[in-house]
This record gives C-alpha cells, sequence and structure tokens, in this order.
C-alpha cells in the first residue's frame, strides 16, 4: 500500500464561539477521486479553504506529501501551498473576467514559471524562451477539453465564457500549475444535464491522467459516478468514510441530511 | 496593427526632430517638456492603478517628494544631479512601501481615502515647513540637471533628456506588462481572491506596483524640478492628482500608450485651452463622460475597437 498524498488530523476552525470544524481527520490517496458531501453548512468550504491556505485553521496537521517531501500545510499562504503542488477551484466560479482565455491559464501558471521583475524590463532569450514553453505548455491543457476551448477562444475575454466553460477553465489553470492534488468545489453548480454529464467525464478523464482529485457536490448523481470513495461532514465532525456503496446504506448519513425522525420503513 | 506601428514610428520621428522644427524660445517646446514628464509621471501611475488596479491618490505626493528632495539636494547641498535623482527616486519608494503595507488591507474607496491622507499630509509639509520647503514662495533658482559635467541647460538638451526619460518609462512599462509580473498584476486587479488562488503572492505584487508607481513620480518629479528650475506646492496640489485621474480613464488604465498619448494631448490641451478659463474644466468634464459612455476603457480600447471594425 502507498503513502497517503494527504493526510490531516484533527482539524480545528472557529469562527469566534462557533466551532465549524471539530476535529477532521482525513486521507487522500494518490490516484483517488474522494468526495467530501454533507448538508450545508457541515464545513466543507471552510475544510477547502483551511487545505488551501485561505483560512488558518486553529489546530490540526495538514501532512501533505509534495514532491519536495511531507509538508505540514497549516498556516502556510495560499501561494506556497499552490507551488508545493495544491491547487483549488472556487465554489463561487472566480475568475478574471477581463483576461484572455490564455492568459488565465498562463496565471494559473505563474508558480510554475520564474521570470521576475528584472527579467521583465530586460527582456531577452531566457524569458522568452520561457514564455513561448508556457503558452505551448497552456495549448496542451486547453486541448483537454475536447470543443470547449478552440483556439479562437484563446483570445477572448474570460467573462465571455459560459458559465460551465467557466469552470473548466478554472480546472485548466489548476491543470497549468502541475498540481499533486486539485480541490474542485463544486464543479456541477449551475450546469444542466448534458453538461454534468461533460463534467463528469471530465473528471474521470483528470483521474486517468494521474491527477488525484477531492470534490465537494451536491448533485448525488455525479457523486457517486466519480468518487472511489465518499466522506462525509456534519456539523464539522465527520460521520462517515467509505466507498459510495457504504455510504449509501449509513443511517447516520440519512439522519445527518433528513433529520433524527425520518424513518426508513 | 500594421497602421499603429507606422503612426507611431511616425509620432517619434516628430519628437526626436522637434526641436529643429521649432525656435528654442519657442514656448511649444517648453510645453512639449512639462508632457514629457507626465508622461513619466502618468506612466507610473497606470502601473499601479491600471496594471494592479489599486486606486492610490498618493502619485502626486510622491512626485512632490521627488521635486523637493531633488531641489533641496542640488541647490543647497550641492550634490550632483545623478545622486539627488536617485535619492529622489528612492525616497518615494520608501513612502510607496509603507503605505503598501497598510494598501494590503484596503481596496477601493478605503484606499483612496488612506492614500488621500497621506496626500494631505505631505502637501501641508510643503506648505508649512518653511524653513526647509520656504512654503508658498517655492523653491527658486534650481540648477538644471546635469551629468559628469554635461549641463542639460539648453531647450533643445533638456528637451531630449525629458523624452530619453518618458521613452524609457513606456518601453519598460510595455516590458512589464508583457510579462509575467505584468500578468499577475492584472491578476490582482481583475480579480484578488482568484489571484490568491492561482498561486499568486498578491501582497508582493502589489508592493512591487506601489513602489514601482513610487520611483517614477519621484523620477518624474526631479525632472520637472530641473527643468522649470522653481517648484512650489500648487506644483504637487490636489488638482494634479484630479489631472492624472483624467488621463488615466480617457488614455484607458492599463493601456500603457493610449495613456502616454493622453498625457501628452492633455498637457497640451490645458495649455492651449487657457482662454476658456475656469470652463476649461467643463470640457474636460464633457469629454470624461463621453469617454466613459462611449469606451469606459479608453482611448486604447477605442481606438484597437475601430481599427478592427475598419478591417472587417
Amino acid at each position: 500500500m502507498s503513502e497517503p498524498l494527504l493526510e490531516v488530523r484533527g482539524l480545528v476552525r472557529r469562527f469566534g464561539g462557533h466551532t465549524v470544524l471539530d476535529g477532521v481527520d482525513f486521507t487522500v490517496m494518490p490516484g483517488e477521486i474522494v468526495s467530501l458531501i454533507g448538508p450545508n453548512g457541515s464545513g466543507k468550504t471552510t475544510f477547502f479553504h483551511c487545505l488551501s491556505g485561505f483560512y488558518r485553521p486553529n489546530a490540526g496537521r495538514i501532512d501533505f506529501r509534495s514532491p519536495q517531501g511531507v509538508v505540514d500545510l497549516a498556516g502556510l499562504p495560499p501561494h506556497r501551498i499552490r507551488k508545493l503542488g495544491l491547487a483549488r477551484t472556487f465554489q463561487t466560479r472566480e475568475i478574471f473576467p477581463r483576461l484572455s482565455v490564455m492568459d488565465s491559464v498562463l496565471t494559473g501558471m505563474h508558480c510554475r514559471l520564474s521570470a521576475g521583475l528584472w527579467q521583465a524590463f530586460a527582456g531577452g532569450g531566457r524569458v522568452r524562451a520561457e514564455e513561448a514553453a508556457a503558452r505551448a505548455r497552456a495549448i496542451e491543457i486547453l486541448s483537454l477539453f475536447p470543443g470547449r476551448f478552440p483556439p479562437e477562444r484563446w483570445p477572448q475575454p474570460a467573462a465571455s465564457l459560459s458559465y460551465a466553460n467557466r469552470c473548466r477553465l478554472e480546472i485548466a489553470m489548476c491543470l497549468a500549475a502541475a498540481p499533486q492534488l486539485i480541490l474542485v468545489d463544486e464543479p456541477a453548480a449551475g450546469m444542466n444535464p448534458h453538461e454534468r454529464v461533460e463534467i463528469m467525464g471530465t473528471l474521470q478523464d483528470l483521474r486517468g491522467r494521474g491527477y488525484t482529485l477531492v470534490v465537494v457536490e451536491h448533485n448525488m448523481r455525479i457523486v457517486m459516478g466519480v468518487s472511489d470513495r465518499i466522506v462525509v461532514l456534519d456539523r464539522g465532525r465527520k460521520i462517515a468514510d467509505g466507498p459510495p456503496a457504504q455510504i449509501v446504506e449509513d443511517p447516520k448519513v440519512a439522519e445527518a441530511y433528513l433529520g433524527a425522525e425520518y424513518d426508513v420503513a | 496593427m500594421r497602421i499603429g506601428a507606422v503612426i507611431l514610428g511616425a509620432a517619434c520621428f516628430l519628437a526626436v526632430a522637434l526641436p529643429g522644427l521649432v525656435s528654442f524660445e519657442d514656448y511649444l517646446l517648453y510645453n512639449a517638456g512639462i508632457a514629457l514628464i507626465y508622461v513619466v509621471l502618468a506612466t507610473g501611475y497606470n502601473i499601479l492603478l491600471g496594471l494592479c488596479g489599486q486606486l492610490s491618490m498618493a502619485q502626486v505626493a510622491f512626485f512632490g517628494l521627488g521635486g523637493y528632495a531633488s531641489a533641496l539636494l542640488t541647490r543647497d547641498l550641492h550634490w550632483p544631479w545623478a545622486a539627488a535623482l536617485l535619492v529622489a527616486a528612492l525616497l518615494p519608494t520608501a513612502g510607496a512601501w509603507v503605505i503598501a503595507r497598510a494598501a494590503l488591507r484596503l481596496t477601493g474607496p478605503y484606499l483612496a481615502m488612506v492614500t488621500f491622507a497621506f496626500h494631505s499630509a505631505l502637501f501641508t509639509l510643503f506648505t508649512n515647513w518653511v524653513d526647509l520647503t520656504n512654503g508658498w514662495g517655492g523653491l527658486s533658482r534650481i540648477p538644471p540637471a546635469a551629468v559628469a559635467g554635461f549641463a542639460f541647460d539648453t531647450p533643445a538638451r533638456v528637451y531630449y533628456l525629458l523624452l530619453g526619460f518618458a521613452m524609457l518609462a513606456v518601453a519598460l512599462s510595455l516590458r512589464l506588462k508583457a510579462s509575467r509580473i505584468g500578468r499577475a498584476m492584472l491578476a490582482v486587479r481583475e480579480n484578488r481572491l482568484a489571484a490568491k488562488g492561482a498561486g499568486i503572492d498578491t501582497a508582493r505584487i502589489i508592493t512591487i506596483g506601489f513602489c514601482l508607481s513610487g520611483a517614477m513620480a519621484g523620477i518624474a518629479g526631479s525632472l520637472h524640478a530641473h527643468f522649470v528650475h522653481y517648484i512650489d506646492p500648487t506644483t504637487f496640489g490636489l488638482p494634479r492628482m484630479v489631472d492624472l485621474l483624467i488621463i488615466l480613464i480617457i488614455g484607458g488604465r492599463g493601456s500603457i500608450i493610449g495613456v502616454a498619448v493622453t498625457a501628452i494631448a492633455y498637457v497640451f490641451a490645458l495649455e492651449y485651452l487657457r482662454f476658456l478659463e475656469e470652463w476649461k474644466l467643463m470640457v474636460f468634464g464633457a469629454l470624461l463622460i463621453v469617454m466613459v459612455s462611449v469606451s469606459p476603457d479608453g482611448l486604447g480600447a477605442l481606438v484597437r475597437r475601430l481599427a478592427r471594425t475598419s478591417r472587417a
């Protein structure tokens, strides 16, 4: 059995007196798709924010196996975490409205490029070569979404994209950072059934290419369709963790979603 | 694009040939000098407001800081101009760094208010620290710029000095905008949260933007002091900040060429619309409203759009 890619232990995050994450343990193995589900307010997005550095956890460890070795991500700033190999998308589809599709992907590649301020002023062959290689890599990434980002779309502003394409662009920006682990926050939100099937295909395709994914999603058809494992959060605690077939049978999960009075019979 | 390059080339040729075309006493050459200084000042502001999207009201304060530092060091302490220029660039850079630390916690109108307060504080220093700045009386007899014994003391010489600095400012800014750092600046402007998520150290990028624009404002201040040989607080007052904002909006925030061209046009327009007296502000107000409704992204975007439709 290989080593876990991500091992979260006892993660706590409080807002004032309110404990949103109450000692969460969470493990991801390389090559897995793990879905994180739970009722509204159960702490899924807060969990993502802690992993990606947007929130500082009050307690707990986030051990991440980066190519440089195991690093505790707790409390590191987002740009450090991204560079270590953990990229994320946002539930609210955060794009750069007036940047072109191409420039958005190149922006996602920021942490993998090196030209600094003085190189920018001085120019020169090495900087040009880096930009050319970055562009070629960006084109490769955009072509992973067949038919969605044809060349005529590259110079168009990101704001001109449909909601579904914005999600794909966010994923493309993640891929540009060559991550070990991608956190995908509600990829299917606002999509029609046809697009949902397609995004499911995209997630599976990414796993096929060796990426590891953690997905927060409300659409159970997608969760059941793509997940190797499902973790259920309720009021800041993990209440279930296992393969999809086991999770649907779990009475604690039904109770979390539907209330204690719900009678299965 | 080719037409654009031809026009730009012709403009550069005209700029280089200008002293030969007009008499040296001509006040056109004086206005051209002021215009070129404003190119440096506005281009620096464009990096901060246009590329990084930080609405600072402190740019003219840094302009003044550079002007007073350079004037006092050369006139009273007899420093060589090159050394004074360095201080005139570094002092505002340090000031901008301090403001940037505060700016990281603020956005939009709140940032504008804090930087506005900074301008007011510095402006009060210019007017009230009479021992140093001579208050409203201003500093006169500022020596001309000189490097290693070569004095920029004829209209043509100083014009070429200013042209050199203006072209350098524009060229370096164009390179910056096309670079990885420039892209990160645009990302911060477009969406700070997403920029953070995309792995950009947004605090560092904003700090770089503040420092670069502060340095360029300080250099412009030094150039101004040694070009006019006289400065007083009105040179660095709030109306100049409004001028800069108008130049940025008409030129197009983030458009390096658009803002540089607008800076030149604006300085000349101010001069040749003098006969309108107070009414000229109405003209600019009207122009601003028209520009914002026709092309909110400014002159640069308008020209690009027209070029595209004419080709199609």
